[in-house]
C-alpha cells in the first residue's frame, strides 16, 4: 500500500514536471517568435530607408541631367 | 474499510486526474500549434520577403555599388539560410537564434539610420541650390527662346516640366525621409 503511495506520488510529480518542461518550451518559442518579429520590423525599416534614400539619390540625379541638357545647346 | 476504499479512490483520482490535465494540455497545444501554423504561413510571406530583400543587399546597405550604379544585382549574403520563425538555426537554440537575430537586426538598423541620415542632410542641403538652377534655367529658355527653333524649344521645355516634378517627388521622398529621422 505505502508503495503505491509513494510510486503515485512520484508519478504525479514525474507529469508535473514534464507540463513544467513543456511549458518553458512553448515560453521559449514564443518569445523566440517576438524576437524575430522584432528583426522583420527593423528590416522593414531598414529596407524603407535604403529605397526612400536611392529614390532621393536617383531623382536628384536625373535633375541634375534634365537641366544640364536645357542649359546646355 | 472505509478507510481503505477511499484511499483507492484516492490513489485512482491521482492516476486519473494527471493524465486527463496531459491530454487537456496535449489538446490546447494542438489547437495552439494550429493557429501558430496558419500564422506562420502568414508570416512566411513577410519572411520570404526579407530573406529575398536581405538577399538583394549587403550588409553594409546603401546605396551604389563600386561602379557607381544603384545596388539592383542579387548578391546572396546569407548562403541560403533560411528565416522560419521558431525553429533552430546555426547551432543555436530557438530563443537565442531569435533574440541573436533581433540584436543583429538592431545593430543593423543603428547603421543604416546613420547613413540614412547622412544621405538625407546632403540632399537637404542640395535641395535649394537645386531649386535655384531650375528657376535659372526657365529664365535662360525664356531668353533664348527668340533664338531656339519651335522644336528645340518645345523639347527643352518638356524637360523643364518633367524637371519641375521630379523637384517635387525629390522634396516629398525629402520630407518622408525626415518624418522618418525625426
Amino acid at each position: 500500500m505505502k508503495y503505491l503511495i509513494v510510486l503515485s506520488f512520484l508519478f504525479l510529480s514525474l507529469t508535473s514536471c514534464n507540463n513544467d518542461k513543456q511549458k518553458n518550451e512553448r515560453l521559449d518559442e514564443e518569445e523566440q517568435i517576438a524576437f524575430e518579429k522584432t528583426a522583420d520590423s527593423l528590416a522593414m525599416v531598414n529596407r524603407e530607408m535604403d529605397s526612400i534614400a536611392t529614390t532621393i539619390q536617383e531623382t536628384s540625379d536625373e535633375i541634375d541631367s534634365l537641366l544640364n541638357d536645357i542649359d546646355n545647346n | 474499510m472505509k478507510l481503505k476504499s477511499s484511499i483507492y479512490i484516492f490513489l485512482l483520482l491521482l492516476f486519473v486526474m494527471p493524465t486527463q490535465a496531459q491530454n487537456n494540455d496535449k489538446k490546447n497545444k494542438n489547437k495552439e500549434e494550429l493557429v501558430q501554423e496558419n500564422k506562420n504561413n502568414k508570416d512566411k510571406k513577410a519572411s520570404d520577403a526579407y530573406k529575398k530583400e536581405k538577399d538583394r543587399k549587403d550588409d553594409d546597405g546603401p546605396y551604389k555599388n563600386d561602379d557607381g550604379n544603384y545596388k539592383k544585382d542579387k548578391v546572396k549574403s546569407n548562403n541560403g539560410n533560411g528565416n522560419a520563425y521558431g525553429k533552430n538555426k546555426n547551432g543555436l537554440e530557438g530563443r537565442e537564434f531569435g533574440q541573436e537575430r533581433a540584436r543583429q537586426a538592431r545593430l543593423q538598423n543603428q547603421k543604416r539610420k546613420l547613413k540614412f541620415k547622412e544621405t538625407v542632410v546632403i540632399f537637404e542641403r542640395r535641395l535649394p541650390t537645386l531649386r535655384e538652377r531650375l528657376q535659372n534655367s526657365r529664365i535662360l529658355l525664356e531668353k533664348q527662346r527668340p533664338s531656339l527653333t519651335v522644336q528645340a524649344y518645345e523639347v527643352k521645355r518638356v524637360k523643364l516640366v518633367t524637371a519641375e516634378q521630379k523637384m517635387t517627388a525629390l522634396e516629398k521622398s525629402i520630407l518622408i525621409a525626415q518624418t522618418i529621422l525625426y
